[in-house]
């Protein structure tokens, strides 16, 4: 099995601070491998593991990048190819370039968070997969069964599971039931810097790059306390505890 | 990351390869560390041989011990820094520091082992080691003190291919940890082979179970501590034990030097554990600081409560640069093999970081208890544990506070002039 599997660096969300007074985020933070990008390369690795084969890992990001890769090779991913430069960062450029990279060599799978922890927009396997155009299996919570070129898995419907099996090459964006990730020893971060990591340019790519829509503001929400003090005996208590919530919900 | 980050752009940098290490431990230590500390120590104060064998195996399994010993005797292949690194997270996850010194003593002295002893010992208890499945840490205090390493008591008489060793040690962490743990363990001790004071005493690896079976002529008493409860201290006699002459470490009538280059490199670890605790303890100020209010007042408004916690900070950011000072210099030694760098220059760097790390913790302990008022006073909160471990370190464990104010004037002053 040659599988790929796309990860994206975010900021390291619990150093974010915000500026109380503007409420903008204090970006100059370490950045990081999203968790959701581990369970992908996670279940990447189990299933190596079990058929063989190589895992890639690929990503688009900063030119921290280099750096944060090294976290996916630790985890045991074989190489790496990455973009690692200053570009328009958005859902649609990111999908161009992953695909790009994607088309260059014959990936069996092809496996994503399902979404990531910054902008949890989770659309990056399904617009990977239209560019690619093969098919797609989304908010996997199990990969059931790979065998003579086709796949299983179990999504997360949220009020049902549905099980669904397509041809392989296939995307599989996994949710973080999927499995809990190894957390690389020593040995395997000392290993991580001896691993190839391919560093393709823009411009190698030729990719076109768009910009359909710009953020115009990103700001903490201001969330005011209400600050209700609820007081009496027990019962009373519960009763004004029961509108509140009647009243909120 | 908590509430305290680490200060920007100073002379301690790290590089990709720490950093990113330090964020597997903290990984870890969020995972398997951090929710147990407590119940862990609760427990084990109850009933020290409670140990927590799984967390155990499973820092093995992770590589947490053994991180500067040799790949080819199972280590981890690292560095010294790389332990420092991980023994401060592990202390920031369980600040009753039990955990870290755990796996504090199961780097140093294996590695001491390491640079000393012969390949065949090396080869025989590092690997059990590095996968948690022994214990091997220092077994030098006798009865009569601990700071008097040159005085001990314990001789050990050459009779053919064997030593028999007649003696006894007290204070001894890793007791309980070598009769539960799967393959055993033992110690880096010391005997007396020659006559009296510091040329006279050699080195041994004592091993009081191995394979899961307990030597003969070991006798072990369990202590009942105050504090750092995870990990077991007691005491053993030896009576006509015997010793292949293999496990000398180094050559007869050495052994006090080579303790002594253990003793620095396993301080280095130890002020780290305090270093990691402090900054729990500082996290445990500032949430109280930035929600307590008293008078109509935030309690951090008087000034005779920040400025306290001004000065202990500061003191922390101190205690951490001597202790980063002191692993980089210690990897010039003994990991580059650095010609310009000799042992010896460990000494002081070593002595600050010893003197500094858990004094700062121990301070700052009691005026965060100070600050919680009588909570902190009930065992509801954990803040006492992390004052009761970090103290065993200012008592004296691992170099008594005043010996490293000694070696500080020693090597700065001159010895000759402190006579």
């Amino acid at each position: 099995m040659k599988i790929a599997v796309c990860v994206k660096e975010i900021y390291n969300l619990e150093q974010v601070k915000i500026i109380r007074e503007t409420r903008e985020p204090i970006l100059d933070v370490p950045k990081k491998l999203d968790d959701l990008s581990k369970n992908a390369i996670e279940e990447a690795l189990r299933i190596r593991e079990k058929h063989g084969g190589e895992v890639v890992a690929i990503s688009a990001g900063s030119k921290d990048l280099k750096k944060t890769i090294k976290e996916a090779l630790a985890m045991g991913a074989d190489r790496a190819i990455i973009v690692s430069e200053d570009f328009q960062s958005n859902a649609e450029n990111t999908a161009l370039i992953l695909s790009k990279i994607l088309s260059k060599e014959n990936f069996d799978l092809i496996l994503f968070g399902d979404a990531s922890s910054d902008e949890y927009s989770a659309q990056m396997a399904p617009r990977v997969a239209e560019l690619l155009r093969i098919p797609q299996i989304t908010y996997v919570r199990e990969i059931k069964e790979i065998s003579d070129g086709k796949i299983v898995c179990i999504r997360d419907m949220d009020y049902y599971y549905e099980t669904v099996e397509s041809n392989l090459p296939c995307v599989v964006s996994v949710t973080n039931e999927i499995n809990e990730p190894r957390i690389p020893a020593l040995k395997d971060i000392l290993k991580a810097s001896k691993k190839p990591v391919d560093v393709v340019s823009l411009s190698d790519l030729k990719v076109e790059l768009v910009n359909p829509y710009q953020i115009l503001e990103n700001l903490a929400p201001e969330i005011d306390r209400k600050q209700e003090v609820i007081q009496g005996d027990l019962k009373e208590v519960v009763k004004q505890i029961v509108e509140v919530i009647r009243r909120e919900i | 990351m908590g509430v305290i980050d680490f200060p920007k752009n100073t002379v301690l940098t790290f590089s990709d390869e720490e950093e990113l290490f330090r964020e597997s431990v903290k990984e870890f230590c969020e995972r398997y560390i951090a929710p147990n500390w407590i119940e862990i120590d609760k427990k084990a104060e109850k009933s020290p041989m409670e140990i927590p064998l799984d967390l155990i195996r499973k820092m093995g399994e992770q590589g947490l011990f053994c991180i500067p010993c040799s790949e080819e005797y199972g280590g981890q292949g690292g560095t010294y820094t790389m332990a420092t690194i991980a023994i401060e997270e592990v202390a920031y996850a369980d600040p009753s520091v039990a955990l870290a010194v755990y796996a504090l003593l199961n780097i140093g002295w294996p590695f001491a082992l390491e640079l000393f002893g012969n390949e065949e010992v090396c080869q025989e208890i590092i690997p059990q080691v590095a996968k948690g499945k022994a214990f091997f840490g220092i077994a030098s205090t006798e009865p009569q003190g601990g700071s008097d390493v040159a005085g001990i008591k314990t001789r050990a008489e050459r009779k053919g291919d064997v030593y028999v060793i007649n003696g006894e040690k007290t204070f001894i962490s890793g007791v309980g940890e070598v009769q539960k743990l799967e393959w055993g363990g033992g110690w880096f001790t010391l005997a007396r082979t020659g006559g009296e004071g510091h040329r006279g005493i050699s080195a041994f690896a004592l091993l009081a179970r191995k394979n899961g079976k307990l030597a003969e002529g070991w006798e072990p008493t369990i202590y009942e501590d105050i504090g750092r409860h995870g990990l077991t201290t007691g005491g053993f006699k030896l009576t006509d034990f015997e010793v292949d002459s293999k496990y000398l470490i180094g050559e007869e009538n050495k052994g006090f030097y080579h303790v002594m280059e253990g003793f620095n490199l396993a301080r280095i670890v130890v002020a780290s554990a305090t270093v990691g605790a402090t900054r729990w303890l500082l996290e445990q100020a500032v949430e109280w600081f930035r929600t307590r209010k008293l008078f109509g007042r935030s309690i951090a408004s008087f000034q005779g409560v920040s400025f306290k916690f001004s000065e202990l900070y500061a003191r922390w950011e101190a205690a951490r640069y001597f202790v980063y000072r002191a692993s980089r210099l210690a990897d010039k030694i003994y990991i580059e093999k650095d010609p310009l760098y000799k042992p010896k220059d460990l000494n002081v760097p070593v002595a600050l970081a010893k003197n500094y790390g858990p004094e700062t913790c121990v301070d700052l302990a009691e005026e965060v208890m100070k600050w919680y008022g009588a909570y902190a006073y009930t065992k509801e909160s954990p803040i006492f544990r992390a004052w009761l471990g970090p103290f065993s370190y200012v008592i004296g464990a691992e170099g008594a506070q005043n010996i490293m104010r000694l070696i500080i004037a020693r090597d700065i002053i001159g010895r000759e002039y402190l006579r």
